[in-house]
């Protein structure tokens, strides 16, 4: 039996079956859950972000277009409820995109001797703004024009902002990988 | 071609977004230099990184918590007016040819209804200039006044 689609199972919520939501929830919590994490750093708050998302599913059915991308559509209103959990802490201003990192902790103080768990601590670092985009891109796969959907920026903003995480991130791991090298 | 436009073609070739040209560009520089090589390389392990999928716990209080959503919100459905089309799809459901062999019967019959009525004398007119003829009963002249029809009088009186 082939599963139900997105718009399927959308036009069912749209009736109000609960069941439909339950289904779309477990298509896509780990992901979604994954995404806000990794924004957030914050096992609680990815919670909230990933349960406020399907609230807007349940309550917005209606208001989705049946042209838009479902996918993107779910990332963009999980990304935003991460931002808005972010903007509560503190604002995302423009100067903060002057430097790429958050927390530019040196490699050598990091205790892990696994490169995926460098790779990460590394990733996790990036400004948000470099972050999102990295992982939409790498962890999702997801197109230069969904990941625009997504975030609301150009196609040229996110190949550029794509291209500025890669070369913050090889600055920092080259030595570490030269290292292990030798 | 500097260093910093092939590192930037590698981040569009990692995501397939070269050509065919910009391609072979990149590749040529890259067997030289050792600085874009390794660019290319790092970002190749963190792709695959990151591809790799980290076990994640979800909390089962958040798949309760989503769960009873429906039973928590109240949906602010809006009702959306009937249109045309979908009244005709739900309610009416007759085929277009159908319901136009109807419809043109239907005007016929109006048109030609209305020709007849108009071209046709009503019928208390038509009483009014109708003509009696009792055959075979003789004129007959009655003096005085009577009130049931002349015929039966005429018959009493004689």
């Amino acid at each position: 039996m082939q599963p139900e689609s997105d718009e399927l199972l959308l036009e069912h919520i749209r009736e109000g079956n609960r069941d439909a939501l339950a289904r779309l929830y477990e298509r896509y919590k780990v992901r979604l859950y994954a995404l806000c994490f990794r924004l957030l750093k914050n096992e609680a708050k990815a919670e909230d972000a990933v349960h406020d998302t399907f609230v807007k599913i349940w309550n917005g059915a209606d208001a989705i277009e049946k042209s838009q991308s479902f996918r993107s559509w779910i990332f963009r209103v999980a990304r935003n409820e991460a931002f808005m959990m972010m903007r509560q802490k503190k604002s995302v201003g423009d100067d903060a995109l002057e430097t790429l990192w958050d927390d530019d902790t040196p490699l050598g103080l990091l205790a892990e001797k696994d490169s995926k768990e460098i790779i990460q601590r590394c990733v996790d670092g990036l400004k948000v703004e470099y972050r999102e985009v990295l992982l939409l891109r790498e962890y999702e796969q997801l197109s230069y024009e969904q990941i625009a959907e997504i975030t609301g920026a150009t196609e040229s903003s996110v190949k550029s902002r794509i291209f500025k995480a890669r070369k913050a991130l090889a600055k920092k791991l080259e030595p570490w990988f030269r290292e292990r090298v030798k | 071609m500097d260093c910093q436009d092939i590192q930037e073609l590698s981040s569009r070739f990692l995501d397939i977004d070269i050509d065919d040209k910009d391609s072979r560009v990149l590749l040529a520089h890259v067997a030289m230099c050792e600085a874009c090589r390794s660019f290319l390389s790092t970002s190749l392990r963190v792709r695959s990184s990151l591809a790799a999928r980290i076990q994640l716990d979800i909390s089962e209080s958040l798949d309760e918590r989503v769960r009873n959503i429906p039973l928590r919100t109240r949906r602010t459905t809006k009702r959306k007016r009937p249109t045309f089309t979908s009244l005709w799809q739900n309610k009416l459901a007759i085929p277009l040819p159908a319901f136009a062999l109807i419809a043109l019967l239907a005007l016929t019959t109006s048109v030609v209804s209305i020709w007849v009525l108009r071209h046709t004398e009503p019928v208390e007119k038509q009483a009014a200039t109708k003509v009696v003829y009792i055959v075979g009963v003789p004129p007959v002249e009655v003096q005085g006044s009577y009130a049931t029809t002349s015929h039966h009088k005429t018959l009493t009186e004689e």
